[in-house]
């Protein structure tokens, strides 16, 4: 049975072959094995050079910025899938310029859990199921799969796409039974508690290098808020209350778009669970309105529509009018 | 001269060197306030730089009131001193120190500031200072540097300054402690010079580089975030903001990145580095031809911290050998 990584290039060459992109965004091997890049493909002699990444955090949907005009094709598990999906609504893409290649995803690995128990990994093979095998210089171990996973991936809902032009054969991970359980612990936390793991996770770590943004494949604004000078409507120091305004306009720019493929995160060198933020505000869409971001093509975005039922409990001058103080 | 102490006396010459000044120590992410432990085990992920160049610098303040005249602000840093420094960070500070040898407030934090630092004695994988041309066991940046070797470790003044933060307890040094440390130093050295790229490098014409086809593969995967900028313990570009809260006023230096858009925005709307890719270049033709140019030696100290911490999975030898091969 041929491997996910011969199923991937295999794949790839049909695509080019019978033209239905110009070229492939796909991972290649980088320089160390932690390293993984995306790479525009489009010759036989690339196609050699494909790899199924082990650790892959970023989204190759946010490179389709960087190649506006011609017809790309590329790898999608869930969340890529969905993050066209989103684009295409809004109108960044269109359908008939994207070929996606669906793929059963695996889950990505998270490179600083496997440093953090093994600091002298000199070699990885991993058979994409359940299944890993690390080399030091001293030893060879099995690991699963399952406890190196990126959290953004340990707690994906949807490792199968549902938007492609083809799928191909593979098993992919098991969708997360608990997707919010993360969310749920920041908040099961007393208010005071809740603002302390903001402060010592997000406020006094985060130097504003603005990976998050950049590696989202949503964040697509030609001028970003945070660049504004004239006015500044953002202080540009590492203040607290900058790098708070920052991160929560950042996520509330995300709210019922965010499709939790955990780029911002991958990306983000202090290793801030910027994921979670977006996660919530995803999860409040999702309750109050049912609505989960790029699942289908046909259903109208989350800000567009507009029903009578929609809850409102959630606009502060109702409460207060409910208590009688205004 | 040479100087050696015994390796449980650590603990009592942190106590000495605590009574001097602010005494900080390698922590996971940045260099942090003594608390009575310390481990050596990597670099911190933010370099000493931040000591000499803070996010936040406050410059001028102002009234925004008819007549008022701004003052003139200068920092009034304690006394400090950073301990476990590594021999790259203290070179790049001698970096820094040749354009900013005028700068007023580098000047008086750089004055106030005593770096002690650790010799790496293993080989790593993901740093090569050697290959940027610099001798790590030459001291050069620091007051002192020590070796530790078994149970004894060796101090090494090598400024005026540098020799008052000898504890008392520490003993001359023999012969053969002074034999050890010469071979520890030689040993390190041996077979590794420095990279032939950038005797090619200074040779090269700089339109031929700057004009060369390989950017734009290889600024592909580039993401244009702040974070090899401001993890550089070389990169020392500043951005000048105003925090106006009602009629009163701060002029801020703060840390700016050459990777962002805001970066040469200029006040009329025009961007001469618009494209990602102009971006991506400036910061490499900066290091590796402007810098080295003018100064002879690269804007680099090999420490390894862009290449691995990348997100997009850039590693700067292959742009520095398309560079010289170009």
């Amino acid at each position: 049975m041929a491997s996910f990584a011969e199923k991937i290039k295999e794949a790839a060459k049909n695509v080019l072959k019978e033209g239905l992109a110009s070229g492939i965004l796909a991972y290649t091997k980088g320089q160390d094995i932690f390293c993984e890049r995306i790479t525009f493909v489009s010759t036989k002699d690339e196609i050699s050079k494909i790899i199924w990444p082990s650790f892959g955090g970023l989204n190759p949907a946010n490179y389709l910025k960087k190649l506006k005009g011609k017809k790309l094709a590329l790898f999608a598990p869930g969340c890529v899938a969905r993050a066209v999906v989103v684009l295409i609504k809004e109108g960044q893409i269109k359908r008939e310029d994207v070929f996606l290649i669906g793929v059963p995803c695996p889950g990505m690995l998270d490179p600083k859990k496997l440093k953090n128990s093994f600091p002298q990994i000199i070699a990885i093979e991993d058979d994409f199921k359940e299944n890993l095998t690390i080399k030091t210089p001293s030893t060879s171990k099995n690991l699963k799969r399952i406890d190196f996973l990126r959290d953004t991936c340990l707690y994906c809902k949807y490792p199968l796409p549902e938007t492609y032009n083809i799928l191909l054969p593979a098993e992919g991970k098991r969708p997360a039974k608990d997707p919010y359980a993360l969310v749920e612990q920041i908040e099961g936390l007393d208010i005071s508690l809740r603002s302390k793991w903001f402060w010592d996770q997000f406020l006094s770590r985060c130097i504003r290098c603005y990976a998050c943004r950049n590696a989202c494949p949503l964040c697509y604004c030609d001028f970003c808020f945070v660049d504004e000078t004239r006015p500044a409507w953002i202080g540009k120091s590492r203040d607290p209350i900058d790098v708070a305004l920052y991160h929560l306009v950042r996520a509330y720019h995300l709210a019922g778009r965010c499709v939790e493929c955990g780029a911002c995160q991958a990306a983000c060198p202090f290793d801030i669970p910027v994921a979670l933020l977006t996660k919530k505000l995803g999860k409040e869409a999702l309750h109050a309105f049912g609505y989960e971001a790029g699942l289908s093509l046909e259903e109208p975005l989350l800000f567009n529509t507009f029903h009578e039922n929609d809850p409102e409990d959630f606009i502060f001058t109702h409460k207060l009018k409910e208590q009688g103080k205004i | 001269m040479l100087y050696v102490l015994g390796r449980e006396k650590l603990d009592n010459w942190l106590a000495f060197l605590e009574k001097k000044a602010r005494l900080f120590v390698p922590g996971k992410e940045k260099f942090e306030p003594y608390q009575g432990n310390i481990t050596f085990e990597s670099k911190p992920l933010l370099s000493p730089k931040e000591f000499f160049l803070p996010p936040r610098e406050p410059m001028l303040s102002f009234e925004v009131t008819p007549g008022a005249f701004p003052e003139k602000l200068s920092p009034s840093p304690d006394e400090r001193i950073i301990f476990g420094v590594r021999a790259c960070d203290a070179y790049a500070l001698t970096l820094i120190k040749k354009v900013y040898q005028e700068d007023v407030f580098f000047s008086l934090r750089y004055k106030n500031t005593s770096l002690i630092g650790k010799a790496c004695l293993a080989e790593s994988t993901d740093c090569f200072c050697w290959a940027m041309g610099i001798d790590p066991f030459s001291g050069s940046g620091l007051d002192l540097l020590f070796l530790e070797k078994d149970e004894k470790l060796l101090l090494k003044p090598i400024t005026e300054k540098g020799k008052t933060l000898v504890p008392v307890e520490a003993k001359e040094a023999l012969p053969e402690d002074k034999a050890l440390f010469n071979e520890i130093a030689k040993n390190f050295l041996k077979n590794k010079n420095p990279s032939p790229s950038l005797l090619r490098l200074k040779e090269k014409d700089l339109m031929t580089i700057y004009n060369a086809s390989f950017w734009e593969k290889l600024s592909f995967a580039c993401l244009n975030c702040g974070i090899c900028t401001f993890l550089c313990p070389t990169c020392y570009c500043f951005d000048v903001h105003d925090e106006v809260v009602g009629e009163k006023g701060l002029r801020i230096r703060v840390p700016d990145s050459c990777m962002f858009l805001l970066y040469t925005q200029h006040a009329s709307g025009h961007n001469p580095r618009r494209s990602p890719l102009a971006r991506f270049r400036n910061r490499f033709m900066h290091k590796f031809k402007y810098f080295l140019d003018e100064y002879g030696e690269p804007l680099c100290v090999g420490c390894g911290r862009c290449n691995t911490n990348c997100p997009a999975g850039i590693n700067l030898w292959e742009i520095i050998q398309a560079m010289g091969e170009v």
